[in-house]
């Protein structure tokens, strides 16, 4: 062996052993969600309820639009029929929200309402699906914590919110100070999610590592 | 039997080289444990997501101007390819274990990387063609479909694992009564271990190519409902080029590192052991591959969008 052989060959091993090894195959997230918080609290000082945008990335927005055209032929008829059923793929998992008021988990009403828009952003038309949610019974937060979260709990859709500016409260005559709480997952949860291949079983929970949490202090 | 096939291991000679062997193991061991792994793995990742995104950008470009963004989209699909097939898919762990276990020569190892990509590139635009172009399949159902589809490869992988396994014990067996007939004499007598088939080699190959890439079903789904279909078969033949690329240097260096096993360990006096060491490595390999297949056919369970 010579030695120009010598030396490719255990390169050649080495980096076979990378790729055997390294887990980046096709990875989760599949979908991405920007999202758009609005916290409704009275001048009484009561949170009413929160309305929401979930604006959906290009790709699923193409797909589902276009699938939605060859589907009802009438975007109006399409957008409205669309909204219906993803609102009702969400609401056993209580609309993928997790609200609480000092701690004390607040059971989502059905959106009072809820619309599908096809908006344009940089030329490509995307999906938003804007949802209002107000409180059956209103709870006084003065001097409360309220906190929001957001996930889908697969982690099959990550869902972020572009900048703390996306999270804003109406009315707030209580002066309550909002904050946007970016996920730490730790490094081996990271390269856990990276590994998993769109056929894994179990991978739900992982949404709940990666979520990003809304807290307000009144 | 296995006693006197251990007993029958002599050791020649051992080379000097066996302690690169080591440090190699320790090198890898250490930077496998190293924050530095995980960050070089999370900068594939994001690369990867990175061309994910670019390349769906790159489809609706085309579909408005066809004529200038027609070329730029092969170029990507190629490039995506050729970093896709960097990260590890099954296929790339029977490729490597195949070769490894079943010597072929360097033109078998490149022509096995190639022909996996490109039945996978066929199974891909045979199926989106069928399922939604024809039937009007959603993108969703069709990803279901696809999965299920991908079922038929690994129960074709398990098979032949199972195939191959089989033959290295019968082989085996049959080369232990040789050698107890006739004692130390038959040298000349040896079982003949088949190594290069090529109707094998393309039967792996089409196991692994019959779960299609998700990148090439999401650019001829895309480039279908925008009516631009041609475009996506052409990009996702081009992605295949991109992969058999990458594939195919992970074949050449799983090809070298098997001769350079076999050259630093040459534990083997005769001949004869020799093939029965072939024998073993070959009976390994194949149940490797018969447990991957296993393990996949378990695994199987396709994650669909769980808002729409």
């Amino acid at each position: 062996m010579n030695y120009k052989k010598f030396y490719k060959t255990p390169i050649a091993s080495l980096g076979m052993a990378f790729l055997l090894c390294s887990n980046a195959a096709i990875a989760h997230p599949h979908n991405w969600i920007e999202l758009r918080t609005q916290i409704n609290i009275d001048e009484r000082g009561y949170l009413t309820g929160f309305s929401q945008h979930w604006s959906f990335d290009q790709f699923f927005s193409m797909i589902s639009y276009a699938e939605m055209m060859n589907e009802y032929h009438d975007e109006p008829l399409g957008l409205t029929s669309t909204a219906m059923k993803m609102v009702a793929n969400v609401a056993p998992d209580s609309y993928l929200s997790e609200l609480k008021v000092a701690g004390e988990v607040i059971a989502l009403p059905v959106p009072k309402g809820y619309t599908l828009e096809s908006v344009v952003v940089n030329g490509n038309p995307i999906l938003v699906l804007k949802m209002n949610f107000i409180l059956s019974e209103p709870r006084l937060v003065k001097g409360k914590k309220i906190t929001l979260k957001t996930f889908e709990p697969s982690y099959f859709i990550a869902m972020n919110y572009p900048s703390p500016e996306h999270v804003r409260i109406a009315g707030n005559a209580l002066h309550c100070t909002a904050q946007l709480i970016r996920a730490n997952p730790s490094e081996a949860l990271i390269d856990y999610a990276i590994s998993l291949d769109r056929s894994v079983k179990e991978t739900q929970g992982l949404g709940g590592d990666f979520a990003e949490r809304v807290t307000i202090q009144c | 039997m296995l006693t006197t096939i251990v007993a029958g291991f002599k050791i020649r000679e051992i080379k000097p080289r066996w302690w690169l062997l080591v440090v190699l193991c320790c090198v890898f061991i250490a930077l496998y444990n190293s924050h530095w792994w995980s960050g070089l793995v999370y900068y594939i990742a994001s690369t990867q997501l990175a061309f994910h995104k670019l390349l769906n950008v790159q489809v609706l470009q085309v579909a408005q101007q066809p004529e200038v963004y027609g070329f730029s989209l092969m170029a990507i699909s190629f490039v995506y390819g050729v970093f896709h097939a960097l990260g590890p898919g099954h296929g790339k762990a029977v490729i490597v274990s195949y070769l490894a276990s079943n010597p072929q020569s360097r033109l078998s190892s490149c022509l096995l990387a190639f022909s996996a990509a490109m039945f996978q590139a066929l199974t891909a635009i045979l199926l989106v063609t069928g399922l939604s172009v024809i039937l009007k399949y959603k993108y969703a159902d069709m990803a279901v479909s696809a999965s299920n589809f991908s079922l038929i490869g690994y129960g074709l992988l398990l098979a032949l694992g199972g195939f191959i396994a089989l033959r290295s014990v019968v082989q085996l067996f049959k080369s232990e009564k040789a050698h107890t007939r006739c004692g130390s004499c038959c040298s000349s007598a040896s079982v003949k271990v088949k190594e290069k088939s090529l109707s094998q080699l393309l039967l792996v190959a089409l196991a692994i190519g019959l779960r299609p890439c998700s990148g090439a079903l999401l650019i001829l789904v895309t480039s279908s409902l925008l009516g631009i279909y041609q475009f996506g078969v052409l990009g996702t033949l081009a992605m295949s080029l991109g992969t058999a690329l990458s594939t195919g240097m992970i074949a050449l260096a799983s090809q070298y590192a098997t001769a350079f096993l076999n050259k630093t360990l040459t534990l083997y006096s005769d001949h004869k052991q020799q093939k029965r060491y072939g024998l073993c490595i070959q009976l390994a390999g194949s149940i490797f591959i018969a447990l991957l297949a296993w393990a996949l056919i378990d695994a199987n369970n396709t994650l669909t969008n769980p808002i729409l």
